[in-house]
């Protein structure tokens, strides 16, 4: 991913939203960056301009839920936006639902400035930050509907190198250790954990075209 | 003696009275009938006064007016004389009396010849044999005042019998239920005597006289002794011994000089006992002056008593002192001794009569319904019979489809036990249990009672119990406090048709034990929430309230903001405890490792922690120990980050004997020999680690600071 040129925060408290988009500003100097208070607001900036690159969006708004607007964006864009998570919640229901909309990252709003910067700049480089607890979650997800997705969907199987770097990160070890313990440049790693991502939305969206078609939907 | 349900003994006094009533038709019926009445003459003749059409006399051609001459073909056989009929002057003396019952009797034995000629005179003189034939009398034939007398009596020792049957123990009710007795005696003998065509036979004049007078003297005893002890017992004395006493000393008046008679004794003695009933009322209300309900209950029963018998004197005694006729109609002036009884059972519930309430109704509907049931299987069978054109077929599918259906309904609706089943029960003791509020809660469990036992009577105990036991062989229930409930009398189960057993006994402790069960276990609930509050206040003072206290403090505002970070941080971690659960020790780890890289790589220090492998990869931790030793690693890399100017951070993990060490290694510039700063950081850690059992050393290190953390993963009582 290339720097993105526009960017959209959607944050209900105003102090966090001004802390969000300077943070953006410095990591991606001349991003265009607007700030959206309420689902509604985001909304009518999607009809208005139209999808942007990065979109930052906390989970809990005034009028709805986060999660939705995820699911949005990832449909109106085609998943070219990235869209990363900024919430205080750090339990994995929540994180494990925001993923499935279709989030490329999920950050803890008490990150300080710097590392929130250092962050965002390294999903510029195409690193997708995972957490040990939503690796665990995801091996855990992929072990209990290997088959009759592979029958759907062959590709939505993990790779034993992906099943390997879920192990490793869920074990409490970053990308760069596990690239060490594995062998391979960091690098690959995160292709590995974005090939990841990308199964995981492709699982959930099989898994929806099942559900479709078992209800007769389709 | 063990007793019967209130319901056996009902049904005992219901049969008693069906007995009476067969034997006095019985006697009524037996002797031959003629089938007319007499009257006797002043000069001494015995003439037809009603004829009945189509019976015996009136077939044989006898005329209203005849004089009756003699008896049988005969004519030395004795012929009774109108004094001998007993309507004129009573007997002088005893003895002239039993003289005049011989002759009766003698006459009555030629009466009950087979065929029967009887002489009859016309008005003209002339005597003319006729003979009697189909003698049998028919019921429709016994007179009103049979029937009426006879239905007095019946009704009174119902009524009796009813109150008896709900308090069989009661002296009070043993002596009123006396009081009916007597009274079926004397109404008894009386609606016997008034089925008499002309003369009684020897035994059954004697035996209905005898129950007549006795019963009226009994009842007067009865009555005396009844109102010495209710509402309010005025004496110790026996006073049950009034009855016979009473009836012994009538019975002896034939020894008095002048051999009075026993019919004009047992009239004085009566009237006497009157002046006496209205003695011991008035000793009664005095008695019971200062307890309001049981003055109303002398009240209002003295009242029945005066006015029913009142009734009784002043329509007849009166009038026949002054020589007038009787006001009212004399052959059914024993009615208004029913008013007595009648005044007695619509009091019963105003006046809590006897201590008896609605319930005692309710019982009296059961057996009524009850009753009526097996009235409409009479019916039915009646019609059914009846009817005999109706194919057996059809009578047969009606029976099926129709009537039985029915039955059963009404059966259901009117009597029917609705007990509940095992599982019900359970359920609804989990209810009762789970009721919140304490009042709310005990009228709950009073309702459950009443669904299982159906008791006619529940009344708070005075007596404190463990168990469950049986009251008053069999007749209550007494239940120990449970629910928020005292102790319990039941009484009366099954509306009355049953009485307590040990297989209700075990019930109600197995009810009772259940409830106990499940309100403890409600009590540790309910303790469980407020130790998971308590828990989460103290979590939220030590660790945030601490963190945020100290970012306050902070001159300098990157401190500020990262006590802050500190105290989300510890939020996060409370939060993540309210589940309760446990977390495995392979995740807690994994997530501390990550933090801590986190936090080291953004501060530029190296961090070489190799992953753990684990004994047991299930083994978990306990919130206590991960949350405490979660935060006491977060707090000694703070403190390196910090204070120690380190490079680099090596953590390593270990588990030996259910007990898990974590050391801490930096290559800083290690721990000052003066105290506060790190020294007073080391303090903190010891309380964390002391609230699970752990420990903190510092073993000696070449570089920099070593501190080992250990605490058994067992969670501890410390916690």
């Amino acid at each position: 991913m290339s720097s993105p040129e526009t960017a959209l925060v959607l944050e209900d408290q105003a102090e966090t939203r001004e802390h969000l988009l300077a943070a953006l500003s410095e990591a991606f100097p001349g991003v265009v960056a607007r700030g959206a208070g309420d689902l509604a607001e985001a909304r009518s900036f999607l009809d208005g301009g139209g999808p942007p690159d990065l979109a930052l969006v906390d989970l809990a708004l005034p009028d709805g839920r986060g999660v939705d607007f995820l699911r949005d964006l990832a449909e109106r864009s085609g998943g070219a936006t990235r869209s990363v998570v900024v919430t205080i919640y750090a339990d994995d229901a929540h994180l494990f639902d925001a993923i499935a909309a279709g989030a490329g990252g999920y950050l803890l709003k008490d990150m300080g400035r710097e590392e929130l910067v250092r962050y965002l700049r390294r999903l510029e480089a195409g690193e997708t930050p995972l957490s040990p607890a939503v690796a665990r979650r995801m091996l855990d997800y992929f072990r209990a509907r290997p088959a009759p997705l592979a029958a759907v969907e062959p590709e939505a199987a993990l790779t034993p190198r992906e099943t390997e770097v879920l192990r490793l990160i869920g074990r409490g070890l970053r990308s760069g250790e596990a690239a060490k313990v594995m062998g391979v440049t960091e690098l690959t790693v995160a292709g590995y954990v974005k090939a990841i991502y990308r199964k995981l939305n492709i699982c959930s969206r099989a898994e929806a075209a099942l559900e479709a078609q078992r209800r007769g939907l389709v | 003696m063990r007793v019967s349900s209130p319901t056996t003994l009902l049904l005992g006094v219901v049969l008693l009275c069906v007995a009476t009533a067969l034997a006095g038709v019985w006697m009524a019926i037996s002797p031959p009938w003629l089938g007319g009445s007499f009257q006797a003459r002043p000069d001494g003749a015995v003439v037809i006064a009603q004829l009945v059409p189509d019976g015996p006399l009136a077939r044989a051609g006898a005329k209203v007016g005849d004089r009756l001459a003699g008896v049988g073909a005969d004519l030395a056989a004795p012929l009774l004389q109108a004094p001998d009929t007993g309507a004129f002057e009573p007997a002088p003396t005893e003895r002239a009396h039993r003289d005049m019952t011989d002759r009766q009797a003698a006459f009555s034995a030629t009466l009950s010849a087979r065929p029967l000629v009887l002489r009859l005179a016309g008005p003209d003189g002339a005597q003319r044999a006729v003979t009697l034939d189909d003698r049998v009398r028919p019921l429709n034939h016994l007179g009103a005042e049979f029937w009426a007398n006879l239905a007095f009596g019946l009704i009174a020792t119902l009524i009796v019998g009813w109150v008896w049957a709900l308090r069989p123990r009661d002296l009070a009710t043993q002596l009123f239920a006396l009081t009916g007795l007597s009274m079926l005696a004397f109404t008894f003998g009386w609606a016997v005597r008034a089925s008499v065509e002309l003369v009684a036979d020897g035994a059954m004049a004697t035996g209905t006289h005898w129950l007549n007078m006795t019963g009226a003297v009994a009842y007067g005893g009865a009555m005396i002794a009844f109102f010495l002890v209710y509402p309010t017992r005025v004496t110790r004395l026996p006073v049950a011994w009034l009855v016979p006493l009473c009836v012994l000393a009538w019975a002896a008046t034939p020894l008095l000089p002048g051999n009075p008679p026993l019919e004009s004794t047992g009239q004085s003695a009566t009237s006497l006992e009157m002046a006496l009933i209205i003695v011991a009322i008035g000793v009664q209300a005095f008695a019971s002056r200062k307890n309001p309900a049981a003055m109303a209950a002398a009240r209002w029963l003295g009242l029945s008593v005066i006015l029913g018998a009142g009734a009784f004197i002043g329509n007849v005694a009166l009038p026949i002192a002054l020589g007038r006729e009787p006001f009212l109609d004399s052959r059914f002036s024993l009615g208004f001794f029913v008013i007595i009884y009648v005044g007695m059972a619509v009091g019963l519930r105003r006046y809590r009569l006897f201590e008896l309430d609605q319930w005692a109704f309710r019982i009296l509907f059961y057996i009524s319904a009850g009753a009526a049931l097996l009235a409409l299987d009479g019916l039915l069978i009646t019609a059914l019979g009846a009817a005999p054109g109706a194919a057996l077929g059809v009578s047969l599918l009606v029976v099926a489809f129709a009537y039985l259906p029915f039955r059963d309904l009404l059966w259901r609706l009117t009597l029917g036990r609705r007990t509940l089943k095992e599982h019900e029960m359970f359920a609804a003791v989990a209810q009762v249990a789970l009721v919140h509020d304490v009042e709310a809660r005990a009228r709950a469990w009073r309702d459950l009672l009443a669904k299982v036992y159906e008791p006619l009577e529940v009344t708070p105990s005075v007596i404190a119990r463990a168990r469950a036991e049986i009251l008053e062989e069999g007749v209550g229930l007494g239940l120990p406090a449970a629910a928020g409930s005292t102790a319990l009398d039941l009484r009366f189960p099954f509306r009355g048709r049953g009485l307590f057993g040990m297989a209700q006994v075990q019930l109600a402790d197995q009810l009772v034990g259940l409830l106990a069960q499940i309100e403890e276990g409600r009590d540790a609930y309910a303790r469980g929430v407020v130790e998971e509050r308590l828990r989460i206040a103290r979590d939220l003072h030590d660790d945030v309230g601490a963190r945020l206290l100290s970012g306050l403090h902070r001159q300098d505002l990157s401190q500020t903001r990262e006590a802050m970070r500190g105290a989300i941080g510890d939020l996060r971690s409370i939060v993540s405890g309210l589940s309760g659960h446990d977390l495995p020790l392979e995740a807690v780890l994994a997530d501390l490792r990550h933090e801590t890289a986190e936090r080291l790589e953004a501060a530029g220090i190296t961090l070489d922690w190799p992953p753990v492998e684990l004994f047991d990869p299930d083994r978990t931790a306990p919130y206590r120990v991960y949350k405490n030793l979660t935060s006491a690693v977060r707090e000694v890399i703070s403190n390196a980050i910090r204070h120690a100017g380190a490079a680099k951070i090596t953590v390593d993990v270990r588990e030996t004997e259910g007990r898990l060490s974590v050391t801490i290694a930096d290559d800083g510039v290690g721990l000052p020999d003066a105290p506060g700063g790190r020294r007073s950081g080391l303090a903190n850690l010891e309380r964390r680690l002391g609230e699970i059992g752990g420990e903190v050393s510092i073993p000696p290190a070449e570089q920099g600071l070593t501190i080992r953390l250990s605490a058994p993963l067992e969670v501890s009582a410390a916690a």
